[in-house]
């Protein structure tokens, strides 16, 4: 089977094209990214981008067209849909390159939004769902769209946040009364949240970073703390989880310095997301 | 006693105090510490490890000697591993 679907990216339509059955499954993971309609046809784009999506025995296959990124493989099912989302996000930003994705979790809070920088499994869905859940509206829970600036901004896709089953222990029951009530049953193991606007940034908003954060959970620990930390250990860690294969790497860094003097910079320290996320609601404020 | 030499074309990014450089072929971002990015400063002028040394020792007189050397080879060490640095011909540079 072949098809295309076109999204809107900041510049030009992205496509996906080929096999489009794992577009199909992945649906409700960018259910609010807009389609773009005839004007913003992907065979305009300069270079083509888009995906081209196409199965490898059990697996799939994702070759990215927008930039010089090598095809990845992924296990059917949630893993290959979570690839797709990462490989659309990549197709965006590289149209633009004033535009660059973080591996974080990002919510808007009064002051502006909170960047959670880290790497896989280190609680950073949790922690912006619940942040969310504080009425701090999600940007984004996993790969963070940051816009160069002045002023560094983040912007939100409407990608569904997704949370691991089960759920973490020490999460309080109205915390999993608010997940329970947003989740898709999809896919077995995953939560992927389905949230209203009033949790939610919708595609296209952006707002100013307001702090980059440096999680370090420690269940052990009482109390939740934000530690200035030097604006080395963010650059560090933006270099290291930043996505921009359109910059050359000398580029990225100095982007990654520009961002990290953007915006103050501190360690986050905390034991149970659900008290961290309302600790820095109250510090930072909820959106009017 | 070797002298070394920054590698051509390293791309340098400064934050706060920290250094942060980029090698031109294998595009690795290197993060110095404050007395790596000490040590790399001085290299602006080729020098042998005897000429840091000394040089160090007259910034920090108050650190032991065995402190200082076995720090400036630490340095070294990261920045030849990252091949920022390459140890040259012999002797004081001209």
């Amino acid at each position: 089977m072949s098809d295309s679907l076109c999204l809107a990216g900041p510049r030009s339509a992205i496509a996906l094209a080929g096999d489009l059955a794992l577009a199909r499954e992945a649906a409700p993971l960018y259910a609010a990214w807009p389609r773009a309609g005839p004007d913003g046809s992907a065979a305009a784009a300069v270079p083509p981008s888009g995906l081209d999506l196409s199965r490898e025995g059990k697996d799939w296959r994702l070759s990215p067209r927008g930039a010089a990124v090598e095809s990845q493989s992924f296990a059917q099912g949630y893993e290959a849909c979570n690839g797709l989302i990462g490989g659309l996000i990549g197709e965006y930003v590289v149209q633009d390159p004033g535009l660059v994705s973080v591996h974080a979790a990002a919510a808007l809070t009064g002051a502006g939004v909170l960047v959670a920088v880290a790497d896989a499994f280190a609680g950073k869905s949790t922690l912006a769902t619940a942040l969310a859940w504080q009425d701090c509206p999600l940007v984004c829970d996993d790969r963070v769209v940051i816009v160069a600036g002045p002023p560094v901004q983040a912007r939100a896709l409407g990608l569904a946040a997704k949370m691991r089953l089960p759920l973490p222990d020490d999460l309080p029951p109205s915390f999993r009364e608010f997940i329970g009530a947003a989740t898709l049953p999809h896919w077995p193991g995953i939560a992927a949240l389905a949230l209203d606007g009033r949790h939610q940034c919708p595609f296209g908003r952006e707002a100013p970073v307001a702090a980059w954060l440096l999680p370090a959970r420690d269940p052990a620990r009482t109390g939740v703390d934000l530690e200035p930390v030097e604006r080395a250990a963010v650059v560090r860690a933006l270099a290291e989880q930043t996505f921009a294969p359109h910059l050359p790497v000398a580029d990225l860094l100095r982007r990654c310095a520009t961002l990290a003097e953007a915006a103050p910079c501190y360690r986050l320290r905390y034991a149970a997301s659900a008290e961290a996320a309302g600790w820095l609601a109250d510090r930072f404020g909820r959106p009017a | 006693m070797s002298v070394w030499t920054r590698t051509p074309e390293v791309v340098e990014t400064d934050v706060g105090d920290d250094l942060f450089l980029v090698h031109p072929d294998s595009e690795e971002i290197v993060h110095l510490d404050r007395l790596a990015g000490a040590v790399w400063r001085a290299l602006d002028e080729p020098q042998d490890s005897a000429a840091l040394l000394a040089l160090f020792g007259q910034a920090f007189p108050d650190q032991p000697r065995e402190r200082l050397e076995a720090d400036i080879a630490r340095c070294l060490a990261v920045l030849s591993d990252a091949g920022l640095i390459v140890a040259g011909g012999d002797g004081p540079p001209d």
